[in-house]
């Protein structure tokens, strides 16, 4: 088995344009993230950020198809949750793209975790610089000043608003 | 763009830790997004170091 399920069962799934998304953590082995670079996924999965903090894996689901991938962590410290890495399918990207609302999704899942946490919905990120208009125009994401940018309790909310939706799976 | 490489440097060095609400507070008062010098006095384990921060902003 490529990838080990947590025990979670997420009470939260993303419903865009009849679409639904589901949402698990999974531990990404070497294999699968190898698997997932041969299909035309960009980024080795398998690679961990350098922090002392504990990175949690985000997959996104419709039906039984990968559609998105994240990693982030809780700042306890520092009250909001980094997104250390997002990337959304190959079949989700460009023209012919399948779904366009799968980073969305993904975004929404990271801020309504931060509101959850008690951090006030604040999500911090340091973009791809070719993306940083995307994320402003596209997300509402506000800009740091050192190449990052953040969500606020605002931007998430409004995140959440548009992407998600409470259902009782 | 090499992606792959952008995310091995991105995972090499340690995330910097920064006061996000204390920047945001700084944004508003400026009227502007702070220069990278800037938010570097905002990184956890800099803000303390008080030369460099009220040198970047005098009044505190």
């Amino acid at each position: 088995m490529l990838l080990s399920y947590a025990q979670d069962c997420f009470k939260i799934r993303g419903i865009i344009n009849s679409m639904k998304y589901r949402f698990e953590h999974v531990n990404i082995t070497k294999d699968f993230a190898k698997s997932l670079m041969q299909k035309g996924w960009v980024f080795d999965w398998s690679i961990m950020p350098n922090t002392d903090l504990e990175v949690i894996n985000l997959s996104v689901f419709a039906g039984s198809v990968l559609e998105g991938l994240a990693y982030y962590a809780q700042d306890r410290k520092e009250l909001y949750n980094f997104l250390y890495l997002l990337e959304i399918a190959p079949h989700n990207r460009g023209e012919g793209r399948i779904n366009s609302d799968v980073a969305g999704v993904i975004l929404a899942y990271v801020a309504r975790d931060s509101i959850e946490a008690g951090f006030d919905g604040f999500v911090v990120f340091e973009p791809i610089s070719v993306l940083r208009e995307l994320y402003a125009s596209k997300y509402g994401a506000k800009p740091i000043g050192n190449n990052r940018m953040y969500f606020d309790t605002q931007g998430a909310e409004s995140l959440v608003r548009k992407y998600l939706e409470r259902s009782q799976a | 763009m090499d992606m792959l490489a952008w995310q091995k440097e991105q995972f090499s060095r340690p995330q910097e830790v920064i006061d996000i609400r204390a920047i945001i507070s700084k944004q508003a008062e400026l009227g502007r997004v702070l220069t990278e010098e800037e938010v570097g006095a905002f990184i956890v384990g800099h803000r303390t170091a008080k030369d460099g921060f009220t040198k970047l902003f005098p009044a505190g």
